[in-house]
């Protein structure tokens, strides 16, 4: 059933499945629920990676994406007000004419919503020099699980006090339903460029990735392929990478023409000081549009190598991508799984693939046990557990690996002012120790006796 | 304004001190006070500016950590050793970090870089139940987690004690340039600022002022004042000029290049001007140029002057009144702004002596339960009026 799933590998059935049309219709259900005592699950266009729209517990999934409406487009103020089910694409496709686009810009920008953006704080590879979702949004009106609506921010850049808006967002669902947002537009720069850097060792790349970085350049965006998925992206959509390469870098400098011309020169002798075989400039649009087709495809392509695939979400610090990916694979070799690497470099946040046949006995078991390892690793490197897919179901028994109970205790009682009984997206975020055989992820079913012991092995602060 | 000096104050110097304090305040039920110029005399004053450890910094990955005793400058100093720089121009120098996240300052620079919010990638602070808790991290992308960091950057203490934060850092900016743009009026300013924005330029600061810098005081006949600057080497600098010429033109002003060598200078004495001002007022860029001389009128009217300062892209302001307004011609003047939308919003600056107000009611309704929730023994500060009795 489609509504058993999202993008992730985690699954679980809804009692019901409804899809308001409007805010009141959104408000009827949300009482409705309230009144039964049902959980409610909310869920835009269930492209998300970490089972966040996932019916865990049941109860009633309500989908958003009926309430489509881009409902105000302000560029003199550089906003637009839309409801939560508009597409991604769809917002920055509305504002083109006008020069503006809406710049968080996920890997399924095509079909996920801006709520479900909100929702997950969704990134993409173009967030690196102008921030997340979070960066973007300056208002929400949402309802609580009791039916209450709240307001927070709006079209102003401030508001008095704490900042309630980035508090909502990224809260995977499980605080308030949003209804409507208000976000930024952004001008169009003036000129692009896209490079592609070639290289024969993974290592070069990412050593050119932490040369870049170190050097204090921002491009607009830093991607990493490496030759095992650039060969099947090739495969797929003939976006013009290199097919003998082990890894190819993507980068791209935004801005005015006195500007990206000489930050153009600067990243690409520093690509070829750091090992690169040849830095190509995209001669023209088609091509550059070709290269990023090529990226914005590549789980696409990714999923026609194996029956099944798990991709991954973790966070390093830029410095320690090569010694990362090193340790990926020797993972990979002792756990006999094939791991392919795509990830935006630029802020070192990996997105390891690991295919697998989930029809195979112990294949699903192997892939998750190396994924918690790889998790781990990127913990032990100073990093995160997720950085733009969200903690879900996948992830909510991991948060201990970088949280104190001290820590989630405190985000339980955060919780616990806006949605009380917990009915709002239960099973989410916060780990639940008491999972029940029917509501454990997928980590959990497959080893369930090596889930992590609550630690901090890295200090936040 | 009120003292405290009858009240026993702490200076803890690590974090452990800051929470067996907070512990024993919770035990003595005293309210602790942050400011030090506090609206409620009967309660403890913590002084931070021992937590001075740099936590970690990684120039590399453009990542650092240090505890809130810090000045920014000390933070400065040493990231310019390695070009790098953290882009809050805070108007006050002398404040700590800590106080710097807990009122979400910030300074022309927000044009260019976004606030505090948009850097900071990791926070610790002391609950008001006596816990030590982190959130986000070192990395600079992070979704695990409630974003604690947007609750506790502005939110005055009112939820926790900040004692540390990390934050993504920026390259050092290229050389910058500075032209000032005199203004015959409202509508002047809002066609240029329209141009600007419908332009390919991004300045790192571009403000609007209803007084006239200190060098240009004498000749002043203007009734406002624009200031763009913008980083970059030459070729930069010289379009930046060629189309600011053009759009002054087009409002009947010329570009007035600050030099080189008092560039510098130039951004110290504009931003040093809000830390004598009392509030800050923020709507829409568009409509807050619509907003600004309906509060100038107001005040005209009620014997009140009123001086400005703030960001025009932006439309975040400072407002100075001379004299102070009563809490009435506040509530009249708030009446009037809400005539002409929603979202308009201000709020004390640290030193000042007027309450909030302007805050959405739902957003207060939840605030104060979040505050019951999170302050339980009500010991923390409450700047925003939140707790039971206090408001």
């Amino acid at each position: 059933m489609l509504y058993e799933y999202d993008g992730g590998v985690d699954a679980a059935l809804p009692d019901l499945v409804v899809f308001p049309n409007s805010r009141a219709e959104l408000q009827f259900v949300v009482e409705t629920a309230f009144r039964h005592g049902l959980p409610l699950v909310p869920r835009g266009a269930g492209t998300g990676l970490s089972g966040g729209a996932i019916a865990r517990h049941g109860g009633i999934l309500v989908t958003l994406n009926r309430m489509r409406s881009i409902l105000e487009l302000d560029y003199a103020n550089q906003r637009a007000r839309i409801e939560p089910g508009v597409v991604n694409l769809e917002l920055s496709n509305a504002a083109a004419p006008a020069g503006y686009y809406f710049v968080p810009d996920p890997s399924s920008q095509q079909a996920c919503t801006i709520g479900g953006n909100v929702a997950e704080n969704s990134g993409g590879p173009h967030t690196l020099a102008y921030g997340v979702t979070v960066n973007h949004v300056t208002g929400l009106e949402a309802i609580l699980p009791d039916g209450r609506w709240i307001t927070a921010g709006g079209a102003a850049l401030d508001t008095a006090g704490p900042d309630i808006t980035g508090l909502l967002t990224g809260s995977e669902g499980t605080l308030a339903i949003v209804a409507s947002i208000t976000v930024k537009l952004t001008r169009r720069p003036e000129a692009a460029r896209t490079l592609l850097a070639i290289y024969d060792s993974i290592e070069a790349a990412a050593v050119s990735v932490s040369a870049v970085t170190a050097a204090g350049m921002v491009p607009a965006a830093l991607e990493m392929l490496d030759g095992f998925t650039l060969r099947a992206v090739e495969d797929y959509i003939h976006a013009g990478y290199p097919r003998d390469s082990a890894a190819v870098l993507l980068i791209e400098l935004e801005g005015m023409e006195e500007e990206v011309e000489p930050g153009m020169h600067a990243v690409r002798r520093l690509c070829l000081g750091a090992g690169a075989r040849e830095v190509q400039l995209a001669r023209d649009a088609e091509q550059r549009q070709r290269l990023w087709k090529g990226r914005k495809h590549a789980f696409g392509a990714a999923g026609r190598i194996a029956p099944s695939l798990y991709v991954m979400d973790g966070v390093i610090p830029r410095t320690r991508i090569a010694e990362l990916l090193r340790a990926a694979d020797e993972i990979a070799r002792r756990y006999e799984i094939k791991l392919g690497n795509i990830f935006h470099a630029g802020d070192g946040n990996l997105h390891p693939l690991v295919f697998f046949d989930q029809r195979q006995p112990g294949e699903l078991e192997r892939a998750v046990a190396a994924s918690r390892e790889i998790i781990a690793a990127c913990v032990a490197a100073g990093g995160s557990i997720s950085g733009e897919h969200g903690i879900g179901m996948e992830k909510d028994l991991l948060m201990p690996l970088i949280f104190s109970e001290d820590d989630l205790d405190f985000m339980r009682r955060i919780r616990t002012v806006f949605n009380p009984q917990g009915r709002l997206n239960p099973g989410k975020l916060l780990p639940e120790f008491r999972a029940c055989r029917e509501t454990m992820n997928s980590w959990q079913r497959s080893a369930p006796a090596a889930m992590p012991e609550p630690l901090s092995v890295a200090p936040i602060a | 304004m009120t003292t405290i000096a009858a009240i026993p104050s702490a200076s803890p110097a690590t974090p452990a001190e800051v929470q067996a304090w907070v512990r024993e305040a919770i035990a003595s039920r005293s309210p602790i006070a942050l400011d030090a110029a506090s609206q409620f005399p009967d309660r403890k004053r913590m002084d931070l500016s021992r937590l001075g450890v740099w936590r970690f910094w990684e120039p590399d990955d453009l990542t650092c950590g240090a505890e809130a005793g810090l000045t920014p400058q000390a933070v400065q100093l040493r990231l310019s050793e390695r070009h790098l720089f953290l882009p809050f121009d805070l108007p006050n120098p002398g404040i700590r970090l800590g106080a710097a996240l807990a009122g979400h300052h910030s300074g022309p620079l927000r044009q260019g870089y976004g606030t505090l919010r948009d850097f900071v990638i990791g926070i610790e602070f002391i609950t008001g139940t006596g816990e030590l808790v982190k959130a986000g991290g070192r990395v600079v992308k992070n979704v695990a987690g409630y974003d604690l960091m947007k609750l506790m950057i502005g939110s005055r203490g009112s939820f926790g004690i900040i004692t540390a934060a990390n934050f993504r850092l920026f390259p050092a900016p290229a050389p910058a340039a500075t032209w000032l743009i005199p203004c015959s009026g409202w509508e002047a300013a809002a066609r240029f600022r329209a141009a600007l924005m419908a332009s390919f330029l991004k300045p790192i600061a571009l403000e609007l002022a209803s007084f006239a810098p200190p060098q240009f005081a004498a000749a002043a006949d203007e009734s406002l004042w624009l200031a763009v600057r913008c980083a970059g080497d030459e070729p930069v600098h010289q379009r930046y000029e060629r189309e600011l010429s053009a759009m002054a033109r087009e409002i009947h002003s010329e570009l007035l290049a600050i030099p080189a060598e008092g560039e510098s200078g130039f951004w110290e004495e504009w931003n040093a001007w809000p830390a004598s001002a009392q509030a800050r007022f923020s709507a829409p860029p568009e409509p807050a140029l619509r907003a600004l001389p309906r509060i100038a009128d107001h005040a005209r009217k009620a014997g009140l002057a009123v001086d400005f300062q703030g960001r025009l892209g932006l439309g975040a302001y400072r407002l100075r009144f001379r004299p102070l307004p009563s809490p009435e011609w506040l509530a009249s003047m708030r009446g009037q702004l809400a005539t002409l939308g929603e979202n308009w919003l201000t709020l004390p600056s640290a030193a000042s002596p007027l309450a909030a107000w302007g805050q959405l009611a739902t957003s207060r309704e939840f605030l104060r339960e979040l505050k019951q929730q999170l302050d339980p023994h009500g010991i923390l500060p409450d700047p925003f009026g939140l707790t039971a009795g206090n408001m």
